[in-house]
């Protein structure tokens, strides 16, 4: 975790998460055969994240979940985790881990830095807490994952320079 | 000289003096001034020439509609037409008058107005169009050309703007009286609320003019104090100030460009303009008016001012540009102003109404003959005269006497137009009112609300009625006024487009649109011309197409053009109001997104890598990938290109294939899917093995190609081109959506958490063999077209042996973040065998020296694999996949489509060029028909010449003739055509 | 810039989707025999009626998911929005829509190609 940017109403952080991404069908079947390997009710509803201390789970659309876990993880165990996944032939799981990175986004002025950068609409009637959305920022496609008092922002690793230029210039200009 | 200024005045700070230049001469005004206000307290008139007759012009406005008034800022990276009645001045700002030369005062560019008979309408289409176009070359465009037009671009800069976007539930354009009543309304609504104003003081015509005697027993300045700092006070609404809106888009979508440096001067290190982009809900447009003005001779000299404008100059800016003007109006407006000119001690030397004593207002009347002003009803003024300002008036009334008086202003009002821009441009339609001679809101087509003057409600009385009528979708309280004016109680308005001239010179102007120097006798002329649609006459004179969109003029234009035709204004219809409002820099719709921004850039997981070993990038998409690698600054690209080649053919060289797009394909049907996606047959295919493939467009033409790995029948990995990798998921997203949805299979990309080495060349092997101990590369084991996946030092990595420059070669995958780690190993172990790290440059040179095509390069969308000769991917046993049918069509069968073949000049000193032209001939001539072109041309390190692949009219059976390949210097080369595979056509270096 | 509801993702600015063409194209099936006329009738034409269109959409930049849309090309107003698996919404629903800006009918100008 690195720190980018602090201020009195903004602070963002530079972090590397283990992700996989994983597609199926939204199915009973599917569902519990993702509760018996994450032991985590997959979210029903689109765009919902539910978590608990250590990871979240995003369903980004019916037939797509982000599992992004907040804390370090063996790699065996992570490999594991995805083998079993992977089990079900009707599933796909991927390990994003190094395929995107993620800003985590802080303070009061969030919404209105970010608003410098993208069209979508952040007030809590339109995004509320605990849910998530893909979306363009800086023209770049973005998943934003929505909590308390922070937001998490990742996109894909080749992109991460830019997007970083992008919010020290979205914060000075 | 007698004071000007009105010191009784809470916006213009007289406490705080500004120096400022114009034209090279420094001038002091205040604090608040506009360069308008400014101008007009030093008593200047003349501010620029006009843009075709390099006429002498004034200040006729006092706001965004000003057409004359256009002004150089020098001290702003010389920003040309700045509207010097917006502007706000500060000290040491440096102003340039426009369009002038060598001075404002003597300007040679007027020798066009002596010329004028010559520049009548549709001047330009003539002399493009007609039978004279030398004429065009020789005389106009040299001389008259550089006379005409506004202001000089500006010198080179890096403008500093941003964008904003907001989402809200209401937007509140104009906060003059009614949107600050409206925004008062909504104060602690459920709404979220934008309340947007072009100036830096809300309050509008409380602030602008004498109209408001007091609402609800209250001064207006009290009234807008307090209302203001309601508003400011909710947590529901946010105030845009110095905000103009410019644009209104569909669904309610609003653009409006903020001003950030108002009265001061902007500094290269902050924002000087934010273009805010605005979703609302609904809009409520309180934008209110705009003030016609009349024709008639020389009404575009300085001192020539309209009414409203002369009165918010007074009110707003405490400065009256004179104190006995002339006022001429066909209406009941221009009460307030003479209440005001009165107050101050001021007296109108002339009222000129061209309405007869009985149809003028008792108020308008009774104010007027008691102050003992002249009054002239049923009188026109026919004509203005002075060199370069108003000197004297003549008045003619209805018998056609004329009368002269001589004056320094004259005020004109023509009516009160309802600003309908932004209403039209939300595809709202207008409606002729016949009572106030203007077009005004009929029917909204978007979630749109018009209030106040405009909506074309001009009576101050029926204020509260219509908000509580039109804000009860709100479910707001009602709200009750009681407003005492300056104003006759109805507004009244005769009809009066122009005033014909006396004069029958045919240099006697009167203008319809003044910025663009147009003049009724040209509307006229367009008519009789034939040119009787409004939108065609529009483009025919240019009526109304300058940089004001003829805010002022435009609906004269319309009256005008009715009565020529004999035709109700409503029949003639208006010309479409596009957008901007108002002129926006193109700095400000670009925002952030220019120089360092203009293209998001990606970057491999080992950039740093090649920026510290000095790579030359070239950009594929977005991606920066190394191009090539000199070794000093000393080595040329060929150079480099050359020894990078050879080092591969004779040892090894790996390149960053990070960019090439993989995507995993998985799900029990997956194995169908890749069969109905690829030209290629899997079935039979074993799993751990790879294949090259072909993806078609359902047109049958070639739209990507890769190598597909399958890991099971269930579960397979494709890869792509670099600039393809999107294109393909997305195309196999679609198919398996929308066409195949039965079909259990899922597809993500892995293109960005795979880095991707291709190491090649003889010497492969062996470095393989000492960075990955572990494993067994002999040919039995891993031969060619075989992938493994290993673990290392618990880092998963993929190993595919495949190659694309024709040498022995694997393609190694692993995790980004362990890439550059891998990397630094192979070359590392690679330094003790001669590997080199090469670019993209180099890899296109190896491959073509293969016939491997690039897709996109060698294919351009109109190849199919046939004309490829790669025939043999095609699963010709398969039922279906994409494009099938399309390689059966008689247009994909004709024998002479276009081919792919290989190039060698003939003589080896030759050098061939992508994109020349192949043909049968030796002689050029004309028309040269044409085989077909130069896809691919480099010179081979290898070959010791130059060699090319091409397509070509029935290519495949040219092979083994001679052609010529044009080039520009009319002459040809002469070339054999051949087998588009130059080097190790058995494959032996490729398997061993 | 249009509004656009995803049915998955909800309503999103524009930018952010991209148009597909005509709505409810068959790909004829590969494994029947059909003439190069009716195949090219698949693969190069396409309806681009004034009035009441059915046609694609990919939420592109958001959830990458297709569905249908019935918009009227001659206001942009979007009437319906439904997913890939629900049923070609009937013609006559969409009766009651906007008048043109322009005052014109909303099908018609010679170029009524609308299916019903």
């Amino acid at each position: 975790m690195r720190e980018i940017f602090r201020s009195n109403d903004i602070e963002i952080r530079f972090q590397l998460k283990k992700q996989i991404i994983i597609r199926g069908p939204s199915t009973s079947e599917f569902n519990n055969h993702l509760n018996k390997h994450l032991d985590l009710l997959p979210p029903t509803e689109n765009l919902r994240i539910i978590n608990d201390q250590n990871r979240f789970l995003a369903k980004l659309s019916f037939d797509q979940w982000n599992l992004i876990i907040n804390e370090e993880i063996e790699t065996k165990k992570f490999q594991k985790l995805i083998d079993n996944l992977n089990s079900n032939s009707s599933t796909l799981a991927t390990d994003y881990s190094d395929a995107q990175v993620f800003f985590r986004i802080m303070g009061s002025n969030r919404f209105k830095m970010l608003n410098k950068l993208t069209h979508f609409d952040f007030r809590e009637k339109s995004f509320k807490t605990l849910t998530a959305a893909q979306t363009l920022l800086a023209r770049i496609d973005c998943a934003i994952f929505n909590f308390d008092d922070y937001l998490y922002i990742s996109c894909n690793r080749s992109f991460s320079e830019y997007l970083e230029d992008r919010l020290i210039d979205a914060i000075n200009f | 000289m007698s004071d000007l200024n009105v010191k009784d005045n809470k916006f213009i700070q007289f406490h705080q003096k500004i120096s400022f230049q114009f034209d090279g001469k420094k001038y002091f005004a205040f604090k608040g001034d506009t360069i308008a206000s400014a101008l007009l307290r030093n008593n200047i008139s003349l501010v620029g020439r006009s843009f075709k007759y390099h006429r002498p012009r004034g200040i006729y406005t006092c706001g965004i509609e000003e057409p004359n008034a256009l002004v150089q800022i020098i001290s702003e990276h010389s920003e040309p037409n700045t509207r010097a009645t917006i502007k706000k001045i500060y000290e040491g700002m440096q102003i340039e008058s426009q369009n002038r030369w060598p001075s404002l005062e003597n300007d040679i560019g007027s020798i066009n107005s002596f010329l004028s008979p010559l520049f009548t309408a549709g001047f330009y289409y003539k002399t493009f169009m007609g039978p004279h176009k030398s004429f065009w070359k020789k005389i106009y465009e040299p001389v008259i050309r550089r006379a005409a037009g506004l202001g000089k671009p500006p010198k080179e800069f890096k403008a500093i703007s941003n964008h904003m976007h907001h989402n809200v539930d209401i937007t509140i354009v104009g906060a003059g009286l009614n949107g600050l009543l409206a925004a008062k309304s909504l104060i602690n609504s459920n709404y979220d609320v934008l309340l947007i104003d072009q100036d830096d003081q809300l309050g509008g015509i409380l602030n602008n003019s004498n109209k408001i005697l007091s609402i609800n027993n209250q001064q207006p300045s009290e009234f807008v104090k307090e209302i203001i700092q309601e508003i400011q006070n909710a947590s529901n609404i946010q105030i845009l100030k110095n905000t103009l809106v410019t644009t209104y888009n569909y669904i309610d979508h609003l653009i409006a460009i903020e001003d950030k440096f108002v009265g001061s001067k902007p500094t290269n290190d902050k924002v000087n303009s934010t273009l805010h982009k605005i979703r609302t809900s609904h809009v409520i447009l309180s934008n209110g008016h705009i003030e016609r003005f009349l024709s008639f001779q020389n009404n575009d000299l300085p001192g020539v001012m309209l009414s409203t404008a002369f009165e918010k100059y007074i009110c707003r800016y405490g400065v009256s540009p004179s104190t006995q003007p002339v006022i001429f109006s066909n209406n009941s407006n221009s009460l307030s102003l003479i209440k005001k000119l009165i107050s101050i001690g001021h007296k109108p030397r002339a009222y000129v109404d061209s309405r007869s004593g009985e149809e003028i207002e008792t108020e308008l009347f009774d104010t007027i003959h008691r102050n003992d002003i002249p009054i002239y009803t049923n009188s026109l003024i026919a004509a203005a005269h002075g060199k370069k300002h108003i000197e004297k008036v003549l008045i003619e009334n209805n018998s056609g006497a004329i009368s002269e008086i001589k004056t320094d202003y004259l005020c004109i009002s023509g009516g009160i137009n309802p600003d309908v821009h932004l209403f039209t441009q939300s595809k709202g339609i207008l409606d002729w009112d016949e009572q106030h001679l203007t077009y005004k809101p009929y029917k909204s087509f978007q979630s749109t609300i018009t209030i106040g003057s405009a909506s074309g409600q001009f009576d101050f009385s029926k204020i509260d009625t219509e908000l509580n009528e039109k804000l009860s979708i709100f479910n707001v309280d009602k709200i009750k006024l009681d407003i005492k004016t300056n104003v006759c109680s109805l507004l009244k308005v005769k009809k009066l487009w122009e005033v014909k001239s006396p004069s029958k010179s045919i240099w006697a102007k009167s203008f319809i649109d003044l910025q663009n120097d147009v003049t009724t006798k040209d509307i006229r002329q367009a008519i009789s011309e034939g040119f009787d649609r409004i939108e065609h006459l529009k483009r025919f004179t240019t009526n109304s197409m300058g940089t004001d969109q003829g805010k002022i003029s435009s609906i004269n234009a319309l009256g005008i053009v009715s009565d020529l035709l004999d035709k109700k204004v409503n029949e003639v219809g208006t010309t479409i109001y596009r957008p901007p409002y108002s002129p926006l820099s193109f700095a400000a719709i670009a925002g952030r997104n220019t120089y360092e921004f203009y293209d998001p850039e990606r970057k491999s997981p080992i950039h740093s890598w090649h920026l510290s070993k000095g790579a030359v990038f070239e950009d594929v998409g977005q991606w920066k990938r190394p191009w090539y690698f000199p070794l000093n600054s000393e080595e040329s690209m060929h150079d480099a290109v050359q020894r990078e080649s050879k080092s591969v053919r004779e040892g090894a060289g790996i390149l960053d294939g990070s960019t090439l797009g993989k995507i995993e394909i998985k799900g029990n049907d997956a194995l169908t899917f890749m069969n109905l996606i690829y030209t290629n047959d899997f079935t039979k295919m074993k799993p751990g093995s790879s294949r090259y493939a072909l993806m078609l467009g359902e047109d049958g033409m070639v739209k990507d190609d890769g190598i597909i790995c399958k890991i099971s029948d269930q579960h397979f990995i494709a890869t792509t081109t670099t600039g393809g990798a999107a294109n393909v998921l997305t195309c196999m997203e679609e198919y398996a959506q929308t066409e195949w949805p039965e079909l259990n299979v899922y597809m993500n990309s892995i293109t960005e958490q795979f880095a991707t080495f291709n190491i090649s060349g003889p010497k492969t092997r062996d470095i393989m063999q000492k960075v990955f101990p572990d494993i067994d590369f002999s040919n039995q084991t891993f031969p060619f077209m075989t992938f493994q996946f290993h673990t290392i030092d618990q880092i998963p990595i993929r190993i595919m042996r495949a190659s694309f420059t024709g040498e022995m070669g694997y393609e190694i995958y692993v995790p980004a973040q362990q890439a550059l780690k891998i990397w630094e190993k192979i070359h590392h172990f690679g330094s003790d065998f001669g590997l080199v790290p090469y670019g993209t440059e180099t890899m296109h040179l190896l491959r073509a020296e293969k016939g491997y095509i690039i897709v996109g390069q060698d294919t351009d969308g109109s190849i199919t694999p046939i004309d490829l000769g790669l025939n043999w991917m095609i699963g010709k046993s398969k039922k279906d996949f994409l494009g099938k049918r399309s390689l059966t069509r008689s247009d994909t069968i004709r024998p002479d489509r276009k081919q792919l073949v290989g190039i060698i000049p003939s003589n080896i000193d030759n050098h061939l060029e992508e994109g020349q032209h192949v043909v049968l001939e030796d002689k050029i001539q004309t028309p040269m028909p044409m085989l077909g072109h130069i896809t691919s041309s480099y010179f081979s390190p290898t070959l010791n010449h130059s060699f090319g692949l091409a397509v070509i009219k029935n290519g495949h059976a040219l092979i083994g003739t001679e052609a010529f390949v044009s080039t520009p210097d009319q002459k040809t080369i002469p070339v054999k055509i051949v087998n588009p595979v130059f080097y190790d056509q058995e494959n032996q270096r490729l398997v061993s | 810039m249009l509004l656009i509801q995803c049915p998955f993702c909800g309503t999103r600015d524009q930018s952010e989707f991209t148009n597909g063409g005509e709505a409810h194209v068959k790909r004829p099936d590969g494994s029947k025999e059909i003439s190069d006329h009716e195949w090219g009738e698949y693969v190069f034409v396409r309806a681009n009626p004034k009035g009441i269109f059915y046609e694609r959409w990919v939420h592109l930049h958001g959830c990458r998911k297709w569905f249908n849309c019935v918009r009227d090309t001659s206001t942009d107003e979007i009437l319906e929005v439904y997913k890939l698996t629900d049923p070609r919404p009937d013609i006559n629903k969409f009766n009651k829509i906007v008048e043109t800006p322009s005052g014109e009918p909303n099908v018609g100008s010679g170029n009524f190609t609308v299916k019903k």
